[in-house]
């Protein structure tokens, strides 16, 4: 009995933990939000950076880290940001900003993008996420896995 | 489907953005499976429309995708003589289960269309910036050792 008791604790522990990770939180509580209004690149990359621990848990992302078990938006990056140690490839951090609406709401659509070439060695992945305009902060589950090839 | 060689000229030379109709056409992007896809009509998991808004007919962008989509998949070495066309596929042999169809999300991954007795490869070189013809002989060099284990898959 008290071992379900616990059991079911430690489930509702970690359904709050992926329901803080997925609501665009931060692990003391405070909502990950942009700097600036409109945002600077800056401040596209610090809420990357602080979203880290967000699940995998979009179809667009799901599956698609560089190694079968990445499950959070901090490993997939990690994975694509590690293939970038070769100085005599071309390689960038790039961002971009867009006007839009999700659910009703005004949004800044932000993307986040890791590019290399080298030859035909050629991709550019990253991620995708939304932050309202009034205020700047990151929308629940807005986190896309975005890139091709 | 039936895919000739005419069909499959036509296309060389093209640059991407003369073959998506939706502008998704940008040098920095991996436009293999890209281009696979709007010639072959692939329109599952994550499209050309998930990257750009655009009207006309979407394709899907990412190999691993268009991997497991096959009815089969193998070694390239292994490919059956009576498969007149299909996919051929080029990563490290370690980033891909035969027996699953799956691939893992390696950057360095490439696909292509081979067709005819020569197995001739029709594919985006995203060095040239637009669709070429090889032999496998030298579609392998597409990549580097160990990144140019080759696979063929047959496509419903």
């Amino acid at each position: 009995m008290r071992l379900r008791a616990g059991r079911t604790r430690l489930l509702l522990l970690f359904g709050a933990w992926l329901a803080l990770a997925a609501c665009g939180t931060k692990k003391d509580g405070r909502a990950v939000k942009l700097q600036h209004l409109p945002p600077t690149p800056k401040d596209v990359i610090d809420v990357v950076m602080a979203s880290s621990q967000t699940p995998m848990t979009d179809a667009s992302c799901k599956g698609y880290g560089t190694e079968a078990g990445d499950a959070t938006i901090g490993r997939y990056l990690a994975g694509f940001l590690a293939e970038l140690s070769n100085a005599e490839a071309r390689n960038a951090v790039t961002t971009s900003v867009e006007q839009g609406t999700e659910s009703g709401e005004a949004v800044y659509v932000c993307r986040l993008m890791i590019r290399h070439a080298q030859g035909e060695d050629v991709w550019s992945w990253g991620v995708q996420f939304s932050a309202r305009t009034s205020d700047g902060k990151v929308l629940a589950g807005s986190f896309r896995c975005i890139g091709a090839g | 489907m039936a895919l000739t060689d005419a069909y499959l000229k036509s296309f060389l030379g093209k640059h991407i953005r003369d073959i998506c109709a939706l502008g998704f056409a940008a040098d920095a992007e991996n436009h293999c499976a890209h281009f696979v896809s709007h010639v072959l009509g692939f329109q599952f998991k994550t499209t050309c429309r998930t990257m750009v808004n655009g009207s006309g007919t979407p394709g899907s962008i990412r190999v691993q995708d268009v991997f497991a989509h096959c009815l089969q998949v193998g070694n390239w070495d292994d490919c059956p003589v009576p498969l007149f066309w299909g996919l051929v596929f080029i990563t490290n042999a370690n980033n891909v289960n035969i027996g699953s169809k799956q691939m893992v999300n390696v950057p360095r991954k490439h696909v292509g269309i081979f067709y005819g007795g020569l197995r001739s490869i029709y594919h985006y070189s995203n060095s040239q910036r637009k669709v070429v013809t090889q032999t496998p002989d030298e579609f392998s060099t597409h990549y580097a050792s160990p990144d140019n284990a080759m696979f063929w898959g047959s496509v419903p």
